[in-house]
């Protein structure tokens, strides 16, 4: 009995242990790769290449981050309504549709989104390109295939998930005034007022550094995953499916980081 | 200390050894390939020729040994900046042909022009065509890697390794998975290539008849080591029993 305790306990550590080492070498293969690839900045990006990627995650992805957002907007109207109705104070679901989309939604939701969609292709592209031998071809065609591929990807992703972001608050604040006019009785010039009122420049803003480190985030995660890309067409599905999971989590886990660093500085 | 003959070739492999892992595939290879001859490499599948000339553009290191491309000594490179002045004045040609899928026929072979040259659209554009007629596929310009047969693949890929003149070609299996017309017509380029433009060649093979057509010189590798190297004619007249074996069934 207490041997199988004993075993047990071991089991468990060297769970933790595998669990630990596997953190410390993706945190540490992510940030290598991440340093080199930002290195080649120095260099400037390909244009050409950066503006087709710009295109692909920016303006691809945009019905869909679109059509979430409003979604989300809408949602959040009616929660908040069933709850400020018996308060008699439907007029503030705008400040929670305002502050929730602006602050925290909006930037996750979206980079979710584009995690799904934008940071799946990126390594199935890279992947596919690592397994027929692309990436080789480039390095012998003297092309720095960090620069070209994954440089542009990233940049992309920091140019339009802020960009993304901006037209997702818009569109959930409309989704919440949508509910809100329709369901609650209020006056739309009295939902904007009120949203204009409670929703600073600065929660805005907040939202939209968030979507920033995101996009880092999901642009480095996924060109890293295609660079590593081994074994033939399976291998770019495992990459593809790692590039969601990881990308996800880690939105979710720098979105604690950020938010309790901002409520500690009373942001 | 490296000797005259040495420094004046194109290419030069002294004792190389190479293992991955507990399997040994070279086990101490001699080579020279002089400028301006074509050698062609011959070998049972998974023998270490692909290996072999995969350390010519740093795509594998040698675990022992000395690498040299036109006479430099490329075994300590390190770093992809260091392989650059090599990569420019070497062409490789993949296997699979490794076509940019996202790029058309046209957008492939102007690439390494757009990349490394000043040239205008215009130049470049027109340097493209000149290619292309070369490898007899003007009219497939337009067309993307996937609306191409293999052997099509192939010569774009050709077309492409060339854009930059190199004076070093290498070609890993150009005719593999080819039917023996579309191969004859990639061997008649290998040769077409080197006549016309004197670039050195080493091609790696297991297709007999591709080798006789293309070849100055052959090698054959075995357990390793280069079993026999000579002329095409001393070649086929070999006496060397696996040799052979391996030429002729």
């Amino acid at each position: 009995m207490r041997a199988e305790k004993t075993g047990g306990i071991a089991d468990a550590l060297a769970g933790v242990g595998r669990a630990l080492f596997d953190l410390a070498a993706f945190t540490g293969g992510l940030l290598g790769f991440t340093g080199r690839v930002l290195g080649t900045l120095r260099r400037g990006v390909p244009s050409a290449e950066l503006l087709a990627q710009v295109l692909e995650i920016g303006a691809r992805s945009l019905p869909l981050t679109a059509i979430s957002a409003f979604a989300i907007g809408l949602v959040l109207a009616l929660q908040s309504l069933t709850l400020l109705q018996k308060f008699g104070v439907v007029q503030y679901a705008a400040v929670g549709v305002g502050l929730g989309v602006t602050r925290e939604l909006g930037p996750v939701v979206t980079a979710l989104m584009v995690a799904g969609r934008a940071g799946s292709g990126i390594t199935a592209e890279i992947g596919s390109m690592k397994v027929t031998r692309q990436i080789d071809a480039l390095r012998l065609l003297a092309v720095d295939p960090h620069r070209f591929l994954a440089a542009t990807r990233i940049v992309a992703c920091v140019i339009t998930l802020p960009l993304l972001t901006a037209i997702s608050d818009v569109l959930g604040i409309i989704g919440g005034a949508l509910i809100t006019t329709a369901l609650g009785g209020v006056p739309l010039g009295a939902y904007v007022d009120t949203t204009l009122y409670y929703v600073t420049l600065g929660d805005v803003m907040t939202g939209l550094g968030k979507s920033v480190l995101f996009a880092l985030l999901i642009g480095a995660i996924a060109s890293w995953n295609g660079f590593r890309t081994e074994g033939g067409t399976t291998g770019v599905g495992q990459a593809t499916t790692r590039t969601v999971v990881q990308a996800s989590l880690m939105i979710f886990v720098s979105d604690v980081f950020v938010t309790q660093m901002l409520v500690s500085v009373g942001w | 200390m490296m000797d005259a003959s040495r420094q004046g070739s194109a290419v030069g492999f002294e004792g190389i050894h190479k293992a991955f892992g507990d399997k040994s595939v070279l086990e101490g290879i001699d080579l020279e390939v002089a400028p301006g001859e074509t050698m062609v490499i011959l070998g049972s599948s998974g023998c270490g020729k692909s290996v072999l000339v995969g350390m010519l553009v740093g795509l594998l290191r040698p675990d022992r040994g000395v690498v040299r491309v036109e006479g430099q000594d490329v075994t300590g490179f390190l770093h992809d900046e260091d392989w650059h002045p090599i990569w420019l004045r070497t062409g490789f040609l993949f296997q699979g042909a490794a076509l940019f899928d996202s790029m058309s026929v046209r957008e492939n072979v102007a690439f390494p022009l757009r990349q490394h040259t000043r040239l205008g659209e215009a130049e470049i554009g027109a340097r493209v065509e000149e290619i292309l007629s070369w490898i007899e596929l003007g009219g497939a310009a337009d067309k993307m890697p996937s609306e191409l047969s293999g052997g099509m693949q192939k010569r774009v890929g050709l077309a492409r390794t060339i854009a930059l003149e190199p004076s070093l070609v290498i070609y890993d299996e150009p005719t593999t998975g080819l039917d023996p017309l579309t191969s004859d017509t990639i061997s008649d380029l290998i040769r077409r290539l080197q006549k016309e433009r004197a670039v050195t060649s080493v091609v790696v093979t297991h297709d007999v008849r591709c080798a006789f057509l293309v070849a100055d010189r052959l090698a054959m590798i075995d357990a390793g080591r280069i079993l026999v190297s000579g002329p095409c004619e001393e070649i086929r007249n070999t006496q060397v029993p696996k040799l052979r074996a391996f030429l002729y069934g």
